[in-house]
């Protein structure tokens, strides 16, 4: 029944995307788009099958993800760690937030060559990159969540007996954890793009790779497959975050209907 | 003779059957001093702004004793309870427990939160928040869930184990509150206002559950802060009352009334009457008049 209401819902999203698909196809077709520089999405249907079926795409994409893991893992934990001790202590705080500050305003992907002078162009540089694009979020957002957290929760953790460094992981890292989530959310998407990015500029596999690769030898079909298929990873990433979100802070949603 | 009132999850208490003490007297009889509060002042901010919340603050709580705090609201009853739990650092006077120095909260005092809702662990169940006050004494998991479900059973809500605090009443949440509490074997139980954000028929069914479980543990030691005079003269063995700011003890004032007390029948009791009176017009700051 709640399966059947949800479908329903998804229901007029999906077939104003059909209808757009069809323009396309009928737009494509009758000349109005340069069919060269935009492939009707039937063609490029039948291109993206191909690359699913004989396997094409396992090994790309297991670069790409590989790459995103590593760089979105490294920032979390690091993110997670250092937000709690920036959040928790005055002094680390103050020692290090203006070097966070001059850091984070800078668009990440113009510290790519300076990471490419000291790491080169193997998989260090671009788990550097990726890193540092999905870094800040996670560590301001615990910062905050970590200041957020209620005195009254603090206050009962020490009416228990709970020193500094228990209430810290069984208090406040809990407490903090919607806001962690949030970081790490936006994370994700910052962190794809970086793959993405230093894929192009560096790489020579994973997806990023092959859209720019086919492009420039005017492989226009393969590139848009290339493109469906990094659209739906992107997809399957942000419902895996929303199902791991629930399972963590089932709390969450009960707070924002209160 | 112990009394062995149960309470159900729909929480509707039963009367007490038989006395379980002496009349007139809350317990076995006089007690030590088991916590001290000396010369206690606190006051915030600095030179001209400073306000002064508490100001030469004695108190002695006997052990065993159910004693209640009582003054108008913003007269400093929650700061003077978290000075004596050891959370706030008095500005001058001290707090002795057991004849040692409070510096810090101790281990066998507990602190029972007016917000409910603030203090409970969203993250954690029911069963998981009793069992929170458990995780410093060396238990195995086993021996501390079943611990966690008994102190659950005590203030009845074992069927809730598994449900998390969000998801039960406010009386329910503070109930698991109260389990938490209890779950620490706490000697000294601090209670600030517990039972001010439930409904009226709620608190009165709180009331009998924590008298309920002070009468049944020989030792428990409890001091309650409230600004309801019905509550503190149905609820204690003696009721301290606090003038306005700078806040002192004004007055020490010991009832009497017969224990177990009724949630209804004691409240018509003459003498229940003349301490509300009495506590009442001093609060209210009325020219005192005699029944």
């Amino acid at each position: 029944m709640k399966v059947l209401r949800r479908a329903f819902s998804l229901l007029p999203g999906l077939v104003f995307l059909a209808l757009v698909l069809a323009a396309l196809e009928y737009l494509t077709r009758v000349g109005v788009i340069n069919r060269a520089l935009f492939p009707p999405p039937s063609v490029v249907a039948g291109t993206f099958w191909g690359l699913v079926a004989d396997g094409t795409f396992v090994r790309p994409l297991g670069a790409t993800m590989a790459l995103f893991a590593a760089g979105y893992l490294v920032a979390v934990v690091c993110g997670i760690v250092l937000g709690l001790l920036m959040g928790t202590s005055q002094t680390v705080n103050h020692l290090l937030d203006p070097l966070i500050e001059s850091i984070r305003p800078m668009p990440k992907a113009a510290l790519v060559p300076v990471l490419m002078l000291f790491l080169g162009f193997g998989a260090p540089m671009m788990i550097t990159a990726v890193a540092l694009a999905s870094f800040f979020p996670v560590l301001i957002n615990t910062i905050q969540g970590v200041r957020g957290t209620d005195s009254v929760l603090i206050a009962t953790g020490r009416t228990f007996g709970l020193g500094r460094t228990a209430i810290t992981f069984k208090i406040i890292l809990p407490a903090a954890m919607p806001y962690i989530f949030a970081g790490m959310r936006v994370a994700v998407g910052l962190a794809l793009l970086m793959t993405i990015l230093t894929e192009m500029l560096a790489g020579n596999s994973g997806l990023g790779y092959l859209v720019l690769e086919n492009q420039r030898s005017f492989r226009i079909r393969e590139m848009y497959a290339w493109l469906v298929i990094l659209a739906i990873v992107g997809l399957l990433i942000n419902i895996a975050m929303a199902k791991v979100e629930r399972r963590w802070v089932p709390w969450l949603d009960q707070r924002h209907e209160t | 003779m112990k009394q062995t009132q149960q309470t159900s999850a729909n929480a509707r208490v039963r009367v007490p059957e038989s006395p379980a003490h002496d009349a007139g007297s809350g317990r076995a009889q006089p007690r030590e001093t088991l916590l001290r509060l000396e010369g206690v002042g606190k006051s915030y901010g600095a030179d001209s702004l400073a306000t002064e919340a508490l100001k030469g603050v004695d108190l002695a709580i006997r052990r065993g004793e159910f004693m209640t705090v009582i003054g108008p609201s913003g007269c400093g009853k929650s700061t003077l309870l978290q000075i004596a739990a050891g959370l706030v650092t008095p500005s001058c006077g001290r707090v002795m427990f057991n004849d040692k120095p409070v510096n810090g909260p101790p281990a066998e005092m507990v602190y029972l939160f007016q917000q409910y809702t603030k203090s409970l662990f969203p993250w954690r169940t029911v069963r998981d928040n009793v069992a929170f006050a458990l995780e410093r004494k060396p238990l195995g998991r086993h021996e501390r869930a079943t611990r966690a479900a008994a102190y659950l059973a005590m203030v009845g809500l074992e069927e809730f184990a598994n449900h998390y605090p969000w998801q039960l009443s406010g009386g329910m949440q503070q109930r698991v509150a109260i389990a938490r509490a209890l779950a620490a074997t706490p000697r000294v139980l601090l209670m600030d206002e517990p039972f001010s954000a439930v409904d009226a028929l709620t608190r009165l069914e709180l009331q009998a559950l924590v008298l309920d479980i002070w009468s049944r543990s020989e030792d428990l030691t409890v001091l309650f802060v409230t600004h309801d005079v019905e509550e503190a003269v149905y609820l204690s063995d003696r009721i301290a009352v606090l003038t306005r700011r700078p806040s002192s003890i004004s007055k020490i004032v010991e009832p009497g009334l017969p224990r177990p007390r009724h949630p209804v029948d004691t409240r018509e009791d003459p003498v229940f009457l003349r301490y509300r009176h009495d506590l009442l017009n001093i609060l209210l700051d009325r020219p005192h008049e005699g029944p």
